[in-house]
């Protein structure tokens, strides 16, 4: 035991137990055993005390510094070469600034700088690096990790390896057909089998984010999945096969189940609901609202394409939508037929839906940006009343118009931010980011807005106006700064 | 941003900080303003007025936050170049700033009259209730090695806040601070006997060396005195012989102990080559003053302090600020014989500011953070997280690091690289 040593166990014993004088000088190194000799003699803890007190000051002061030879390099290679254009010093300290602010408004604005850095082959600059990589793996930064990929530059990409979380941003940067490739090996792996079903329904869905022909083969394997997961999965993905037997076999279990006929002169759509089928492979089967053979054949009817209702009835989309339909079955088979339309992004069959009146938001990313501009102002014309409730939901559904919107949709937008009585902050902080992201930021559209917020007196939505215009000039300072 | 009392004004300013609620608004260069009135919620405009020479603040809301959420608004408006260039300063500006320039002048004119025979008495008997507290304090150190310090680690920060505020009422808030430290050292997990035994030892050296206090030199004693917390009036340490260079400003840090935030100032003389911090304290909330910008080299005099090998004050300077241009930094090799000498100074010292030259930042074994120099020397990183920022900007290349180097180890700054200072 080291001189050093004694004396620490002394004095956790305790001098009364460990004897008066446990200091033996001659243990300590030689300049502080000298410098002891040197002091004035003191006894018992003061003696004690004083004699470590020499110790760890010579300690601290002598101790030469370490060679690291002594805790060998385990670290990372310096990074290569930046390959990227370093963005100049207005743009930096815009994304600095934008890193600096909270909230989804500044997700969209940072988003917005990485993509438009990226399209012209610019980088984030280093220092930022580490906020921007600690953004984008918040819970909610997804919109800010797929824009952060392309924008990292040779130096960023090296720092987020050097960390286990960051190294998700890194999966991000290539899209989505890349990241099925390596999937795809890994379910033809003989050891497929041994990993656990999580990860086997995770691998067959990032397989069907990208989802080919050619993977009908294995998507059917692991169709026979021993978790119901895992066969879910596949099942998700092979409805995106259009040719696929699966396909097939769904879309004639659909077809049989509806048929026309003429009741009371008219045509109505005379539905059948299919046998039970507990083992089918769909997770809204397995779960849901209503009942099971209900369940089960909205979801056959959501995997059907929907072009096989027009050879199968010999009817056009627009007639099949808007025929009658027996026991009250209207609802589901229309909100089947809209995820059908969505999937195979079918502009006719979408636009049939949204004409009948239906409100499946989503729908409006199928059709082209005009038409689904002229819906959406459609459903929320000049004029028209609009209560509060109603409102909200419109301003979380335009979302889904394809941006930058154009001027009769900012018009619309302005009129739902202003019904009367207006709304309240908590009900308008929600949607701001999503207006920020849909505007255009041209210098016409934010006079409206502020013109809209002059015309009230300061409350809520006014506010939200000035918020939304003052971020549209940011958005627009912000291009020209990086252009 | 700096000047900010907290993070909801920051918030608030932003929001201001849009050319919407802003009219009439102007900066001039000579004297250095900026003005202009925002429109709030009320009926009437707040008009504010910036004097960038202070930075001093003014603006007629009746927010009790100093500087208000317009004066920050504004400043970032005019930093965003949202705010036109004027000849001189409008009339809602004009008279503040001529009252200003006004005060400025008496208070350089007249000098403060201390009474000699009250500051004696004063001393006299603040220096025996020093006494007394020192005296206890040496009984309970001896205690608690008589005693033995086992059961330390789970006996929480009470048994020493109650020492430490007894010595707060003998005028001795170094001792204090060092008893509360102790708490720290003994709940740090472990090896902390030998930490703990550590603090109490140099605790006891510095009691020790208050008995003794009389036969010291001069330059030993002062440092006691200051460990001890006896303060140091600026004008005394401004009356000591000035060192002048071109200092470069390297690099700021806060701390916060809970009652007071320190900002250490890095400086660095280009000519001198010594290191130095300048060193400000204020209560959490309000501004920290300290009137030199990082990234920039002034020449100026600094004054050090007799009790702080480390500190200094700025006096007077000679000519504005002007861009840095480079850093130059140590081997590790110099470092050690600085910090050698700071200890032989100073035996109670925990920091001493250094700018090593040419350290890249590897990860050892264990997942601890090096800063490797090109011969294999190697000192940890100290800090609470993977030195992230100092890795994105060098990329694992040797760069020049601005620290403090401390017991554990080296804790970064500001790195000088290519694309210049960048705080870490």
């Amino acid at each position: 035991m080291s001189a050093r040593e004694d004396l620490v166990t002394a004095a956790l014993l305790g001098l009364r137990r460990a004897g008066a004088d446990p200091v033996d000088p001659s243990g300590l190194p030689a300049p502080v055993a000298e410098a002891v000799a040197s002091t004035p003699r003191a006894t018992g803890a003061a003696r004690l005390l004083d004699v470590v007190a020499l110790d760890v000051v010579a300690r601290r002061a002598g101790s030469p510094p370490a060679r690291h030879e002594d805790d060998p390099r385990r670290g990372p290679a310096p990074a290569p070469t930046e390959t990227g254009v370093p963005v100049g010093g207005r743009a930096r300290a815009r994304l600095a600034a934008l890193l600096d602010q909270d909230g989804e408004t500044a997700d969209v604005l940072v988003a917005t700088w990485l993509r438009a850095a990226a399209g012209r082959g610019a980088v984030v600059p280093p220092p930022l690096l580490p906020e921007a990589l600690a953004r984008a793996v918040r819970p909610r930064g997804g919109l800010v990790r797929d824009a952060l990929g392309p924008a990292l530059g040779t130096r960023g990409r090296w720092l987020a390896a050097q960390d286990a979380q960051w190294a998700a941003v890194l999966e991000g940067a290539p899209g989505a057909a890349e990241r099925a490739q390596p999937a795809r090996e890994s379910m033809d792996d003989p050891a497929w089998s041994r990993r656990t079903s999580t990860e086997r329904a995770g691998v067959v869905r990032s397989v069907g984010t990208a989802v080919r022909d050619d993977d009908e083969e294995r998507l059917g394997r692991a169709l026979a999945d021993r978790a119901a997961s895992v066969r879910e999965a596949a099942a998700g993905a092979l409805v995106g096969i259009p040719g696929s037997r699966f396909v097939r076999e769904c879309t004639e279990r659909a077809l049989a189940c509806v048929a026309v006929e003429r009741r009371l002169l008219r045509r109505t759509l005379v539905v059948q609901l299919p046998p039970d089928d507990p083992a089918s492979p769909f997770a809204e089967v397995r779960s849901g609202p209503g009942g099971r053979r209900g369940r089960l054949l909205r979801a056959l009817v959501a995997a059907t394409p929907p072009r096989a209702w027009e050879d199968a009835l010999g009817l056009d989309p627009a007639t099949i939508v808007r025929l009658g339909v027996a026991d009250d079955l209207g609802a589901l088979l229309h909100d089947a037929w809209a995820t059908a339309a969505l999937r195979s992004r079918d502009v006719t069959w979408a636009r049939a839906l949204l004409d009948t009146g239906q409100r499946s938001v989503q729908l409006l990313g199928v059709l082209p940006a005009d038409d689904a501009a002229s819906v959406f102002v459609g459903w929320y014309p000049p004029g028209g009343r609009v209560d509060r409730a109603a409102a909200v939901g419109a301003l979380h559904e335009v979302e889904h118009v394809p941006a930058p919107w154009p001027s009769h949709v900012v018009d619309a937008v302005v009129r739902l931010l202003t019904v009367t009585p207006a709304l309240d902050g908590w009900q308008l902080r929600p949607v701001e980011h999503r207006l920020v992201a849909g505007m255009p930021h041209d210098p016409d559209t934010e006079r409206r807005l502020r013109a809209a917020a002059d015309r009230r007196t300061d409350d809520a939505p006014a506010r939200t106006l000035r918020t939304v215009a003052d971020a549209l000039v940011t958005r627009r300072t912000l291009l020209e700064e990086l252009a | 941003m700096a000047l900010a009392p907290d993070a909801s004004s920051v918030a608030a300013g932003r929001r201001l900080s849009g050319p919407g609620p802003w009219s009439g608004t102007g900066a001039c260069a000579s004297p250095a303003a900026v003005w202009g009135s925002c429109q709030g919620s009320g009926r009437s405009a707040y008009v504010t007025v910036v004097d960038l020479a202070g930075p001093a603040f003014r603006c007629s809301c009746p927010s009790r936050k100093f500087p208000c959420k317009h004066a920050i608004g504004l400043l970032l408006l005019w930093a965003a170049g949202g705010v036109p260039d004027a000849e001189g300063p409008a009339d809602v500006a004009a008279g503040w700033l001529a009252s200003r320039a006004e005060r400025a002048q008496r208070t350089v004119t007249t000098p403060a009259a201390p009474d000699p025979e009250a500051a004696a008495r004063r001393a006299g008997q603040r220096r025996r209730r020093v006494a007394d507290g020192v005296a206890d304090l040496e009984r309970w150190l001896h205690d608690q090695v008589d005693q033995g310090l086992a059961g330390a680690d789970r006996a929480g920060y009470r048994p020493y806040q109650q020492v430490a505020a007894r010595l707060v009422d003998a005028q001795a808030p170094g001792l204090a601070d060092g008893v509360r430290r102790l708490a720290s050292a003994a709940a740090g997990g472990d090896g902390w006997p030998g930490r703990l035994l550590d603090e109490l030892a140099l605790l006891h050296l510095l009691v020790r060396a208050h008995a003794r206090l009389d036969t010291l030199d001069d330059a030993t004693a002062a440092v006691v005195r200051r460990r001890l917390g006896e303060p140091e009036r600026t004008q005394d340490v401004l009356a000591g012989p000035a060192l002048r260079d071109r200092w470069q400003v390297l690099g700021q840090s806060d701390a916060s102990d809970g009652r007071l935030v320190v900002r250490r100032v890095h400086v660095h003389g280009e000519v001198s080559g010594r290191d130095a911090v300048v060193v400000a304290f204020a209560p959490p909330g309000q501004p920290l003053d300290v009137p030199l910008l990082v990234g920039s080299v002034v020449d100026a005099d600094v004054h050090a302090y007799p009790g702080d090998p480390t500190r200094v004050a700025v006096g007077e300077r000679h000519g504005d600020p002007e861009p840095l241009r480079d850093v130059r930094g140590v081997g590790y090799a110099q470092v050690a014989t600085a910090w050698s000498r700071l200890l032989a100074a100073d035996p109670w010292a925990t920091a001493l500011p250094v700018v090593l030259g040419a350290v890249a930042p590897v990860r050892g074994t264990r997942g601890r953070w090096l800063l490797v120099d090109a011969d294999g020397h190697a000192s940890p990183v100290v800090g609470s997280e993977p030195p992230w920022r100092l890795l994105a900007v060098s990329g694992g290349h040797p760069v020049t690091v601005v620290g403090d180097r401390t017991v554990e180890g080296v804790r970064p700054v500001a790195a000088w690289t290519e694309d210049g200072l960048v705080p870490v």
